[in-house]
């Protein structure tokens, strides 16, 4: 059923200790992600799994600590037994008295409990293998760099480029150039994006349509006087970000307020909803009377607030 | 620079999601091979190989398990001698045919009940269970008769020479009663070379991932071929491959493909779970080229078919969809 390593070859300790030692700094690493709180901050994962991520820590600890004094066990008894090595095959009988310098276990009691369960397949050797180490140093390398950035006040977030191509391509609308109509009332309000898709995809857009609102985001442009201003919205990774978008329509060139691509802006219009061309779909714009550049750092998450 | 900033997020998303469940996994590989006898599978598994493999596939109902761990526990099932057809089934389905990952689809899709989100809950459970079935089926009747254990690497061939499938054998263990620290240290070890191993292979897909994710834009992907059911199919189907989203999650990101034919949002939800690049990795823990690439074949055409037939199917009911949205006006 398991396994015992009572005769180890000269790698079985080098292998086993490696490995008791880089899943400890994964696990400390891994804390310390959570400690710190690197991974939300960083927008790497979303904020339900730092507890998973600590979960997962603390349980490779407790098993690297459990691991660790077994193996200590079994250095020290491999010491004490400092006898001849030998192969037998699996289910062979080891019709031998182990005995140490001519001493029978009878003799003396070196708290010996050999049992003998030669299961040798085990399903896995023990040879050391230091490319696997190396692999594994990639994560721990990057999670180290991740340190360095929180203690340094660096921000890691994804490329300018890269944040446009979250974007995807323009949708085409239905309809002419919007322009303003009459606005409802004077009070800028501050909708999140998720909240006027919402509001457009269930067809309830009575009250903010002709409503003034500001909205940040990042820029990814669709024309000289039109782009799409969106945040990412996260579910559990980076990696499954998806985009929430508005299109904006400028009386002029977006590019003379000073914005750039992939960089954010917060805009002042007025909120309209216009049909997407091929689906029906409604999708919210903004009719544009100001367009201002803005330094959104790791904000580009919308969190529904 | 700007690149490598990017191969940092993704990569350390896709390492750090999947981590606590590959330790979670491990442990669980490691007190299995402790703790489960070497006949028990023989025991409770019905002698009815095709009984055996349909209840393997809804296993994810009782023991839900995401697909990054699923893999170390698969691994000692399979050297416990639970059937490679029983594995298989439940290693496929499992990621999907859970009760987490049909509630995320629910929430993901129910809000587009009137882009077809309903039917594409139901029918992403139900093509997981014939595509898993079908695929576990072949595994034990094609591969499997004809070459046994061959098909699986050391690491994950039962301890017992002999059939995987339903023969019974006689454990022979030692007889010596073994202490509680013994028992704790064979448990520690198998959890700690189980997870040293899968994480190898964990951070080797997520680097082939990241660097997939850079060059990719998935909007591209989706769109460019919608005119086409059969590309646009493919299309979602690489991209299932290269995103190596969690099963979790990969619901949000289908629905946030507005324009794309259900049938394609479908392949994307039952293939990712099952074949991706960080999954193709870990399979070669656990599965010789024969098995992988027979895997690969089998789960790539199953999936192509049914959501192609899905596709006509969907328009001849006229379920709602996007494009059926569009061809009305």
């Amino acid at each position: 059923m398991a396994h015992d390593h009572e005769h180890h070859g000269e790698h079985y300790f080098l292998d086993q200790i490696a490995t008791v030692a880089v899943c400890g700094l994964m696990a400390a690493i891994g804390f310390l992600m959570w400690q710190r709180n690197l991974l939300t901050e960083f927008n790497i994962l979303s904020a339900q799994f730092n507890v998973p991520v600590l979960l997962g820590s603390v349980g490779l600890a407790a098993v690297v600590g459990v691991r660790g004094a077994t193996l200590w066990r079994e250095v020290g008894k491999s010491k004490a037994h400092g006898h001849h090595h030998h192969d037998h095959a699996p289910g062979e009988a080891c019709d031998h008295d182990h005995s140490h310098d001519g001493h029978h276990h009878e003799q003396h009691d070196h708290a010996h409990d050999h049992a003998h369960v030669h299961a040798h397949d085990d399903g896995h050797d023990h040879g050391f293998a230091p490319w696997r180490y190396a692999v594994l140093l990639l994560p721990l390398m990057l999670s180290g760099l991740l340190l360095y950035y929180h203690f340094n006040g660096t921000q890691l977030t994804y490329s300018d480029e890269a944040l446009i191509r979250f974007a995807g391509k323009a949708q085409q609308l239905e309809g002419d150039t919007p322009e303003a109509k009459a606005p409802k009332g004077t009070a800028i309000q501050t909708p999140g994006l998720r909240e006027l898709n919402d509001v457009a995809a269930s067809g309830n857009m009575e009250y903010w349509d002709g409503q003034k609102a500001r909205l940040e985001g990042l820029l990814s442009p669709v024309g000289d006087k039109e782009f799409t201003l969106f945040k990412l919205k996260m579910t559990c990774c980076a990696a499954d970000s998806v985009p929430i978008k508005v299109r904006i329509f400028t009386k002029d060139s977006w590019s003379k307020s000073g914005a750039q691509r992939g960089k954010g802006v917060t805009v002042v219009g007025q909120v309209q909803f216009r049909k997407v061309q091929d689906t029906g779909e409604f999708v919210p714009i903004i009719v544009a009377e100001e367009v201002t550049p803005a330094e959104l750092g790791n904000k580009i998450y919308d969190t529904g607030n | 620079m700007d690149e490598v900033k990017n191969f940092i997020i993704n990569f350390l998303s896709v390492f750090y999601e999947a981590m606590p469940f590959v330790v979670l996994g491990a442990i669980i590989a490691g007190i299995l091979e402790e703790v489960v006898p070497q006949t028990f599978f023989a025991r409770v598994v019905p002698k009815n190989r095709i009984l055996a493999i349909a209840m393997s596939s809804l296993l994810g109902i009782i023991f839900p398990m995401c697909e990054c761990g699923i893999v170390p526990i698969m691994r000692r099932l399979l050297k416990k001698g639970l059937p490679l057809g029983c594995c298989i089934a439940y290693m496929t389905a499992g990621p999907i045919i859970n009760v987490v990952v049909i509630l995320s689809t629910w929430v993901a899709f129910a809000p587009h009940r009137d882009k077809g989100g309903m039917q594409i809950i139901f029918l992403r459970v139900g093509l997981a269970y014939v595509v898993s079935f079908v695929t576990a089926l072949v595994v034990d009747t094609f591969l499997y008769r004809k070459y046994g254990n061959d098909l699986l690497t050391d690491s994950a061939r039962p301890k017992e020479e002999g059939k995987l499938s339903l023969n019974v054998v006689e454990e022979k263990i030692g007889t010596g009663k073994r202490t509680i620290w013994q028992r704790l240290g064979a448990i520690s070890e198998t959890a700690l070379h189980d997870f040293m191993d899968i994480s190898i292979f964990l951070a080797l897909g997520a680097v082939l991932a990241s660097l997939a994710k850079q060059t990719i834009n998935p909007s591209d992907i989706a769109s460019f071929s919608n005119q086409y059911p059969a590309l646009a199919i493919l299309s979602m189907m690489g991209l299932a491959i290269v995103m190596c989203l969690c099963s979790e999650a990969d619901a949000f990101v289908a629905a946030s493909f507005t324009d794309v034919h259900p049938s394609a949002k479908l392949a994307f939800l039952v293939l990712g779970p099952m074949l991706d690049l960080k999954l193709f990795m870990l399979f070669t823990r656990v599965f010789r080229p024969r098995l992988i690439a027979t895997l690969i074949v089998c789960l790539v055409v199953q999936v192509f078919v049914y959501t192609t037939a899905i596709h006509y199917l969907w328009d001849h009911f006229g379920w709602p969809s996007p494009l059926n949205r569009m061809v009305s006006q």
